[in-house]
């Protein structure tokens, strides 16, 4: 799994994940998110290199949303492939997360 | 074709690798999309045998893939744990806002969903799990 950071402007933080995100990098992804919540009251996550996602990958996520909130931001994720897709549809994660179509709609939604 | 190997969750990819060939072999020749199925379901067995069958220590896992009836894949995931069927468990309830959502538990239903047949025994002290992912 690739993780990598980008700010815009000082409330957005936009992180690209690419890779697998399973039960062996889960933890990281949840941790270097956590840490770009804190720096930022905005997080996109950008999954257009994600192929791959299990319920460890999931799990980060609602813990990474969970701590945004709490810090009062908003928490965007974008291009999702059809296979993340389909796992958001059946875990329910589509209907509680904001997906997005692309970085700029997620930032536009964030103004 | 049957593996076995610790159950440690280094050892995962090793376990997904022997599923992918038995997945892709002549006689199985699951599509691209219904083999990322079968994959997303091993991770979440495996990982659940890992974290929860051996909780005094070492234990092992043994998988075993065959042709299922009727075209596509059937496998076997074996352990000596204590007996826990997962399928017992409660499926979580995913249509709750994001505040009232629990952190994990999604696991095991994401594979009753993703698989065609799902189905747990207890055999001569052991738990076999066994999953199908026909053709189609």
């Amino acid at each position: 799994m690739e993780i990598r950071e980008r700010t815009d402007g000082e409330s957005v933080v936009v992180v690209e994940l690419s890779g697998r995100l399973d039960a062996g990098s889960a933890q990281e992804a949840e941790r270097r998110l956590t840490e770009a919540a804190g720096s930022a009251r905005n997080v996109i996550v950008n999954l257009g290199g994600v192929e791959y996602i299990s319920s460890a990958g999931l799990r980060s996520l609602l813990v990474v949303a969970k701590k945004v909130r709490q810090l009062n931001g908003v928490l965007g994720l974008c291009l999702l492939s059809k296979g993340v897709r389909e796992v958001f549809d059946i875990s329910g994660f589509s209907s509680i997360f904001t997906l997005y179509d692309s970085e700029e709609a997620a930032k536009e939604n964030m103004k | 074709m049957k593996m076995r190997d610790q159950a440690k969750l280094n050892r995962l990819s090793g376990f997904l690798l022997f599923i992918r060939h038995a997945a892709t072999a002549p006689d199985t020749a699951l599509s691209e999309d219904n083999l990322h199925k079968v994959e997303l379901a091993a991770e979440e067995i495996l990982v659940n045998i890992i974290q929860y069958a051996y909780p005094d220590g070492a234990g092992e896992i043994e998988i075993e893939c065959l042709p299922a009836e009727g075209g596509g894949l059937e496998v076997s995931f074996v352990d000596e744990g204590n007996p826990f069927d997962v399928l017992a468990k409660e499926d979580p309830d995913t249509s709750l806002p994001i505040d009232e959502r629990a952190i994990g538990g999604l696991g095991i239903y994401l594979v009753k969903r993703l698989m065609d047949r799902v189905s747990y025994r207890r055999d001569s002290g052991k738990n076999v799990l066994t999953i199908v992912k026909n053709n189609i």
